[in-house]
């Protein structure tokens, strides 16, 4: 569907997007650009939901101690087929070939990230890969022992704390993949690294290979804009979603990104 | 001469409820019920076609009379008001309901919710000897974030490392890391122990593991298997009961003679009891839970026949314990994931509404094969809807489809005459496989 149509289907069925336009958006550029100070239109997320009942999960936040979202994101399961198509990308620009072997990821996480990290290892597994968890505790020798144990391919350090640069085989026996978000205001990632950037109210948004540091997102899900009056990056929902984002701005101008 | 902390109280109907005495309890209980009758609107509902109105005079004989909650309730009504309760929170949590139905229903909390879970989780884990030093390990195929809760009530505890390795239907491939992750104590599921044994048995010496303890939950664990493993590591084997839609309930101890629970949290009903052995009394289980706020359920039938006792333990603690002794319906677990022979016709019937038997045979097979083999045998008038049937057993019911995509289950359909089915009397779920038990 084209952007102006999400933000019309937005209108007609979601009670915050019909609180916020007042009237439906007849042209692109009639639909405002909004944020998370907006969101207090909305008495609750079933009045950023269209169909309350096809809800089928709920988006981990990055910490089980609090998200920036104002609202818990509710997923269908459409949503949820588009959020494992995005990580299906992710995994390509980390160079796993769908058609391959299975491969071991070990996320490294802490006590606070620990659903955030079982949100993603359950996409890998969805896609027959082993995905297990270690959690930081401290103690780099506990941790170096624990990624020789587990021998991965790919290691993702879930706890921005995790000082995986200094494990033992690092890009060598295990390829490191940064988990970077949007709400850090510094989705950068060093050179020549493969990296996923999550988004609190979507979960995985778009990623990165260590050959190039553009952010990618499957085709038809995203669009991505600058607003004139901030310079700041929003995106906009195209495929029918069950809590829809129209022109919802990310935060920070997220560079890299079309 | 010692007081008994605990009484059973005969209600309305067959049921009795055994209650914690005191004034305490009965202020307990009054909150409860008054959340219920607030939050609500089908319990409020439920109480006002008794006469029952907030506040109680006497909430131990409105609990008397108030009727059991079914999984169709859960479905319907408590699962839509917890939504729109929790609709201005920031933070959901989510669990999926196992194999209630053939679509998806989710248990709906809050933090305060989980916290009130890792109470009694916590407990169950002291009394299987978890505590600082241990490392703690739980296995499986799937549900990562259930263990990230267990993990939290094991650093509760003094626990320090963990891990959640992570089973695939490549047994042998994805338990590669466990000699060397040497873990102490270990938390898995019966059906997945059975699979993974045959890689795990020869790891160390016979009786000389790290291991201590082996906690199991989700399944009764059959006898041999449980000889076995606590043979082969030298540890002791400690179940965990629970569902979905009520949490962890109740612990093992040292002395292997049922389960604790406190009734202060998880208040348990027996419907139709009649006395067993010992003072144990047995009958349908009735769980209500006081604990929790979101979702919470008033004697909600979780579908198990227990017994139950509040003589004293040999262990010393003094909360009442519980047996499972059966499922109350025709069901079977693949890989810890219950399935009622109910939900699967359910789901057939998608296909073909007037199908109204079926018989389900499981065995093992090989990893490439899907390690499960799940039989069906329809009449054979249905034979020409095979191609759908079986797309909707691959695809179609929640969480077989998962365990189809995991590779963990694979189908057969097989078609029988009418006269075979009568003659057979075949039975509706016949399960061959190794070690994994009944109920």
């Amino acid at each position: 569907m084209t952007a102006l149509h999400a933000a019309q289907h937005a209108f007609d069925h979601i009670a915050f997007y019909r609180k916020r336009y007042g009237v439906r958006p007849q042209a692109w550029a009639e639909v405002p650009f909004i944020g998370e100070s907006d969101l207090h239109l909305a008495e609750g997320f079933l009045e950023c939901v269209e169909r309350r009942e096809a809800m089928v999960w709920a988006i981990t936040p990055f910490s089980r101690h609090g998200r920036p979202f104002p609202l818990a994101p509710l997923e269908d399961e459409a949503d949820q087929e588009a959020r494992q198509e995005r990580l299906l990308l992710a995994l390509a620009l980390a160079g796993v070939d769908p058609q391959g072997a299975r491969k071991r990821f070990l996320l490294v996480s802490d006590d606070a990230r620990g659903p955030f990290a079982s949100d993603i290892a359950a996409g890998l597994a969805w896609e027959r890969h082993q995905a297990s968890i270690c959690y930081w505790m401290g103690d780099p020798a506990q941790l170096a022992e624990d990624v020789a144990a587990h021998a991965p391919d790919f290691l993702l350090p879930v706890c921005p704390s995790v000082p995986v640069d200094a494990l033992p085989g690092v890009g060598e026996r295990f390829t490191v993949i940064r988990i970077t978000r949007v709400e850090e205001e510094n989705a950068h990632v060093p050179p020549g690294t493969a990296a996923w950037l999550f988004f609190d109210p979507q979960g995985l948004l778009a990623a990165c290979s260590a050959a190039d540091p553009r952010w990618r997102h499957p085709d038809g899900q995203y669009l991505f804009e600058t607003n004139p009056a901030t310079g700041l990056t929003h995106v906009t929902t195209l495929r029918p979603a069950l809590f829809p984002l129209i022109r919802y701005g990310l935060g920070l101008a997220l560079v890299g990104v079309s | 001469m010692t007081h008994d902390p605990y009484q059973w109280r005969r209600g309305a109907g067959d049921e009795m409820t055994l209650v914690p005495r005191g004034a305490l309890f009965a202020e307990r209980l009054d909150a409860f019920l008054r959340h219920l009758y607030h939050a609500s609107g089908h319990y409020h509902q439920v109480m006002a076609e008794r006469g029952f109105y907030s506040p109680f005079s006497d909430p131990l004989a409105v609990f008397d009379r108030l009727p059991a909650t079914d999984k169709s309730r859960y479905r319907e009504d408590l699962q839509a008001e917890a939504l729109e309760g929790l609709s201005g929170r920031n933070h959901v949590i989510c669990d999926h309901s196992s194999g209630s139905t053939a679509a998806c229903v989710l248990r709906l909390s809050t933090p305060a919710d989980e916290l009130a879970e890792q109470a009694v989780t916590e407990t169950a884990f002291r009394m299987a000897g978890m505590g600082p030093g241990d490392h703690f390990l739980c296995m499986e195929v799937g549900m990562p974030e259930i263990y990230d809760f267990y993990f939290r009530a094991a650093r509760a505890l003094g626990v320090r490392r963990t891990t959640f390795l992570h089973l695939t239907n490549r047994y042998g491939w994805s338990l590669a890391p466990f000699k060397s992750l040497a873990p102490t104590v270990v938390l898995t599921l019966p059906s997945l122990l059975a699979r993974a044994w045959p890689h795990l048995e020869s790891l160390w010496p016979q009786g000389a593991s790290p291991i201590k303890s082996v906690i199991h939950m989700g399944e009764a664990i059959h006898p041999e298997l449980k000889e076995m493993v606590s043979r082969g590591w030298g540890c002791g084997i400690y179940s965990f009961y629970g569902t979905t839609e009520v949490g962890g309930a109740a612990g093992e101890c040292v002395a292997q003679d049922g389960l604790h629970f406190d009734p202060a949290m998880t208040l348990l009903t027996l419907e139709h009891p009649t006395p067993g052995a010992d003072g144990w009394m047995r009958g349908e289980a009735l769980l209500s839970t006081l604990h929790f706020r979101s979702q919470a359920v008033l004697k909600y039938r979780v579908g198990d026949v227990l017994e139950v006792t509040h003589a004293p333990c040999l262990c010393g603690a003094s909360t009442p314990r519980l047996r499972f002794l059966r499922r109350t319906s025709d069901s079977f677990i693949i890989t810890g994931v219950k399935f009622r022979f109910e939900a699967i016709l359910e789901g057939l019937r998608e296909v073909e509404p007037a199908l109204t038997v079926a018989a389900l045979h499981l065995r093992d097979v090989g990893e490439d094969e899907g390690n499960t083999l799940l039989q069906v045998n329809l009449p054979d008038r249905y034979a020409a809807s095979k191609d759908d049937f079986l797309d909707m057993l691959q695809h179609g019911i929640h969480e077989l489809d998962a365990l189809f995509r995991l590779g963990l289950v694979d189908f057969e359909l097989c078609f029988l005459s009418d006269q075979d089915f009568d003659r057979r009397k075949i039975r509706k779920v016949v399960d061959a496989r190794r070690h994994v038990s009944k109920g």
